[in-house]
């Protein structure tokens, strides 16, 4: 009997340790997953940044195509280092407001944020106990990078690079970070207080970044022959419409790396469950939600846009402003309704850049309107169709989804934005560090200030009759 | 439309808003309209474009 007990101890202890090594196994596989779905996400970011790039260069004219580039490389550039030193603090330490404390979740606050993201403490440099923190740190930059795209094509052709790329710095690594860690971050009081949602960032990116751009135009002014004495204001054209064209379908494609960023998978330091995908928020959510919604969005922007404009460009901006149009609920859509919200986004864009066009604001592309006033229409209309939907994991009783939360989040995040693009470029200005010289403008950023041509075999010009 | 769930604890299936109602079928015929819509305006404006190079040739 006593040998018979034995021998079964003996196989319970082996099953036991069995287990263990499977679960150990398990455990190490989901956590190489994690890491290498987040890797895999960032240089699918750096395709928006190459679209862009081509965006910018192609909607610049001849004599400042390169300049534009310029500006827009340095953006990114800059963004990585200011991202590393401070950005990734702001996102861990802010969530609560000024308090600086912990939150319910207890990931944020001041202390928790000097324990993991100060740029000197373990967790920022290759560590073998630590798979999370390079790969997480390295997407969110490259949504940092994606803010400073955004504003970046708005103020083409007439700002300083210096100043830029201090404006750059401001939104990608200040911000839209704070709006991030109000409404992104569990712990944020937005998410926390008002049941904020906004799964995939139109407001805390999109709307934020539009909105910088619009302080940022205030104080900039037009380019030189955009305006006519009596205010009506002139088409100045892309020297390359394809190449602009191409840029906006890149910006598309690196989409899916944004979007894919913003699941948490199970395997990494904080992620929500072992088994399953979540939100940020660690609401529910599939690939297969984010495949049908973002393709319905898509196609629903740009049917709407080709609608009303027939323009390759307002087409393609409008597939942009699909997407963005249905970011916050891209998790729960119906996916005829994601088609729908998208289509109205794709018709209203170009009569909302007509409208702010009317008011003296030059936005070379269009970036107040795709990302600004398309970030608010579907952050707040998510509001009307998620109402009720438990804004986070737990139990009964945690906060909901309502308009009226939306609504606020569109306020905060409309002056996160708005606010610090005004008050820097205004100082900028005073400094004379944001407009170029007038007979600059004139000659072109190109041959006043870059070494190299762009087509040193020329081509036509885009000559505008008021110049 | 909206959501009737106090928690996502042991939600299981779609997790839509409006799933297993109506809404379904109404978004869905809206978005076929749409479509539809669209078509008939874009061959109206191409028609008229044909014509109009027509009338100035």
């Amino acid at each position: 009997m006593e040998q018979d007990l034995a021998e079964l101890a003996a196989k319970v202890a082996e099953l036991e340790a069995a287990l263990s090594a499977t679960t150990a196994k398990g455990n190490t596989t989901n956590t190489m997953f994690a890491e290498t779905y987040y890797y895999l996400s960032i240089p699918l970011m750096i395709i928006i940044h190459s679209g862009f790039l081509a965006y910018e260069m192609g909607a610049s004219r001849l004599k400042n195509v390169l300049a534009s580039g310029i500006k827009n490389i340095l953006a990114f550039a800059f963004m990585v280092p200011t991202f590393y030193y401070f950005g990734w603090w702001v996102y861990w330490g802010f969530p609560t407001g000024i308090t600086f404390s912990a939150g319910p979740n207890g990931i944020s606050g001041a202390a928790y944020a000097s324990e993991i993201a100060w740029p000197w403490v373990e967790y920022m440099g290759p560590n073998i106990s630590d798979n999370a923190s390079g790969v997480f740190w390295g997407a969110f930059t490259l949504f940092a990078c994606t803010t400073a795209s955004i504003m970046s094509g708005a103020v083409i052709e007439r700002i300083q690079v210096v100043g830029f790329t201090i404006l750059a710095v401001v939104l990608g690594s200040f911000a839209w970070v704070v709006a991030a860690a109000w409404g992104w971050h569990a712990d944020g009081w937005l998410v926390q207080d008002w049941g904020v949602h906004d799964f995939g960032a139109a407001g805390l990116v999109h709307a934020v970044a539009g909105f910088f751009a619009l302080g940022v135009l205030i104080n900039l002014g037009p380019r030189i022959g955009k305006f006519n004495a009596d205010g009506s204001a002139n088409d100045i054209n892309a020297h390359n419409l394809p190449l602009t064209v191409t840029g906006l379908m890149l910006i598309i494609v690196g989409f899916w790396g944004f979007l894919m960023a913003c699941v948490i998978v199970p395997g990494e330091a904080w992620s929500w469950y072992g088994d399953k995908m979540a939100t940020i928020y660690g609401t529910p959510i599939t690939l297969s939600a984010l495949a049908f919604n973002i393709l319905m969005g898509i196609a629903g922007g740009i049917i709407g846009a080709w609608m009303v404009t027939r323009d390759p460009f307002w087409m393609m901006s409008g597939a942009l402003a699909g997407i963005i149009s249905v970011a916050s609920g891209l998790d729960v859509y119906w996916p005829a309704a994601a088609f729908v919200v998208a289509f109205g986004a794709g018709v209203i864009l170009k009569p909302a850049a007509t409208v702010l066009e009317r008011m003296g604001i030059d936005d070379a592309v269009g970036a107040v309107t795709v990302h600004g006033t398309i970030g608010l229409y579907g952050l707040i209309l998510f509001g009307v169709f998620g109402a009720g939907m438990p804004a986070l994991q737990g139990d009964a009783g945690v906060v909901q989804v309502s308009l009226v939360g939306q609504l606020v989040g569109a306020v905060v995040f409309f002056l996160l934005g708005f606010v610090p693009g005004y008050v820097v470029s205004l100082i900028l200005n005073v400094f004379g560090l944001l407009r170029v010289g007038e007979q600059a403008e004139i000659n072109g950023l190109d041959p006043t200030k870059v070494p190299t041509r762009a087509y040193p075999e020329g081509i036509s010009a885009s000559v505008h009759p008021a110049e | 439309m909206g959501f009737s769930i106090e928690t996502w604890n042991d939600i299981a299936g779609p997790i839509y808003f409006g799933a297993n109602t109506s809404w379904e079928l109404i978004w869905t015929v809206a978005s076929v309209a749409l479509c539809v819509i669209a078509l008939i305006v874009g061959s109206r404006h191409e028609l008229d474009a044909y014509k109009k190079a027509d009338r100035d040739k």
